[in-house]
């Protein structure tokens, strides 16, 4: 049986069946037969069944997603940037295993399991907020701080004052499902995001970076972004400056 | 009316032949064929960025004036003159008049209940004490789907007249539980249990935060209010496994929720 910990992303051979262990409890089987694509899930003593009708030649891919949510985060200690401060921190935000076909070079996730936890949360007014999942973090200005492990994507973030007061952080939206994913040697890394923060009355704008997250080690891309940001700068600006930090 | 009456009368009879009920369906083909591509255009213009019950409304009056149109060019193209019929309107109008005054005043009310956008197709809502899910926005009314199947008809007059409760009308929705614990109870430890429950469940939203009130004395225990938050969708589950885990805990901790007791006592008891 595979284990996660040391398992390659990627396309996989289901000549043989695939078993693989998640967590302790969870095992993940993979089998095909013709066209018929089973991926069971066995939990808790039971097992959750689902079968899927491919073509025959179809590939079958395992990767890493993030969560189909934005994540709010919230510092684990009491954060304040001065102005013209700067944070660089990572965020480690728990990964989803994701069973894909790949048909023409176009990827289309069948399953996806969470490997960690993650609380529901809403960010925003009542009204017009919206559902994101929430995450308190400790902000580890260096990745090795964190016990890094494969199951965990870490997103680099840096937050600029540009404000001429004490920015005191509270809470910021990260917005996972538009970032890309990157896979080092030791860990799996999501895109770069920029946060400049004018004050708390405005909105403030948010970019994420096509760039490798680490600058000094080369990576290699295992996963697109599941939304894709709109292309018009002008929209896509107005999506992040408009979410970034008014929850 | 009589002179109405004997000149259809005559006119099919003696007019109907095989080219006349060619013409009549050829007119009502394409008659229904231009009145479809009239929605089409009005919905993909005019209604493009409007609500379903907009949606519902306008289409339902671009049929009710094209049918009538349709209907008046066929009666012309049989022969019916139109100003029989236009004279007999003048006194059918006012028979019709008098005898729809509540239908009038239904599908005004409903152009102002579409106005107000209080709600949409398939909201939940609370007219009366009646609730269930809009389920269609016709002229006159508005059609309910109860959660045990039941299609109920409220007129618009009723509705503008009522208070009307959405219910799912934002993304989440507090659930306050009203909960009655002995006078002899910790309320800092019920506090923290509850506080627990809230962080523990999965389907609870830990942002908004949990709502918990000492709400009053009441005679046979304190009354404490717990609210909390979730995804209006999971409204059964959020109340059925709040309620199970409030009492398994509170059996654990030994907290009792005070109910009245009815003690009975046989006569032959000496007390």
């Amino acid at each position: 049986m595979d284990n996660l910990e040391t398992f390659n992303w990627g396309k996989i051979n289901l000549s043989e069946n695939l078993k693989i262990e998640l967590k302790s409890d969870q095992i993940l089987e993979v089998l095909k037969e013709g066209n018929n694509l089973y991926i069971n899930l066995h939990k808790n003593g039971s097992i959750i069944k689902n079968r899927f009708i491919v073509p025959e030649d179809v590939d079958i891919e395992l990767s890493p997603s993030f969560p189909e949510l934005p994540i709010v985060i919230r510092s684990a200690s009491k954060l304040a940037i001065f102005p013209g401060e700067r944070l660089n921190a990572f965020v480690e935000v728990p990964m989803l295993l994701s069973v894909n076909t790949i048909i023409d070079g176009k990827s289309e996730s069948l399953f996806e399991e969470p490997l960690g936890t993650l609380s529901k949360s809403f960010f925003g007014n009542t009204e017009n907020g919206e559902l994101a999942y929430s995450l308190e973090t400790p902000l580890y200005s260096n990745i090795e701080d964190y016990k890094v492990n494969k199951l965990m994507g870490y997103c680099p973030i840096s937050i600029i004052n540009k404000s001429n007061s004490i920015m005191n952080f509270d809470r910021m939206i990260l917005r996972v499902p538009n970032l890309t994913i990157y896979r080092y040697p030791d860990y799996l890394a999501g895109s770069p995001v920029h946060v400049t923060f004018t004050s708390f009355e405005q909105n403030n704008q948010s970019t994420i970076k096509k760039r490798n997250p680490i600058q000094n080690l080369k990576p290699v891309m295992i996963y697109q972004p599941r939304q894709v940001a709109d292309n018009n700068l002008l929209r896509k600006s107005f999506y992040f400056i408009k979410t970034i930090y008014n929850g | 009316m009589s002179k109405l009456y004997n000149s259809i009368v005559t006119n099919l009879v003696e007019k109907i032949d095989l080219s006349m009920v060619a013409l009549v369906t050829a007119t009502l083909v394409i008659g229904i064929f231009l009145l479809n591509i009239i929605k089409l255009i009005v919905n993909r213009t005019v209604l493009n960025k409007s609500n379903k019950q907009t949606k519902m409304l306008i289409n339902k009056l671009v049929s009710y004036t094209g049918f009538s149109i349709l209907f008046i060019i066929i009666l012309g193209e049989i022969g019916i003159e139109l100003s029989t019929l236009l004279g007999a309107a003048g006194v059918m109008g006012i028979a019709i008049g008098i005898a729809s005054q509540k239908s009038l005043g239904n599908i005004i009310s409903g152009f102002f209940m579409v106005t107000e956008k209080s709600f949409e197709i398939g909201d939940v809502i609370t007219v009366g004490d009646k609730t269930g899910t809009v389920y269609s926005v016709e002229l006159l009314s508005i059609m309910l789907k109860t959660f045990d199947n039941r299609l109920i008809r409220i007129p618009n007059e009723s509705l503008i007249s009522t208070d009307i409760t959405n219910i799912t009308r934002f993304p989440i929705r507090r659930l306050d539980l009203d909960i009655l614990v002995a006078y002899k109870t910790d309320l800092q430890k019920v506090a923290s249990i509850l506080e627990r429950i809230a962080i523990d469940n999965p389907i609870l939203l830990d942002e908004p935060k949990y709502y918990f009130q000492i709400k009053n004395f009441e005679d046979s225990g304190i009354l404490i209010v717990f609210g909390v938050w979730f995804e209006k969708e999971n409204f059964l589950a959020v109340k059925n496994s709040l309620m199970n885990d409030i009492l398994i805990k509170f059996r654990e901790n030994s907290i009792e929720i005070p109910y009245n007791h009815i003690v009975i006592k046989k006569e032959s008891d000496n007390i």
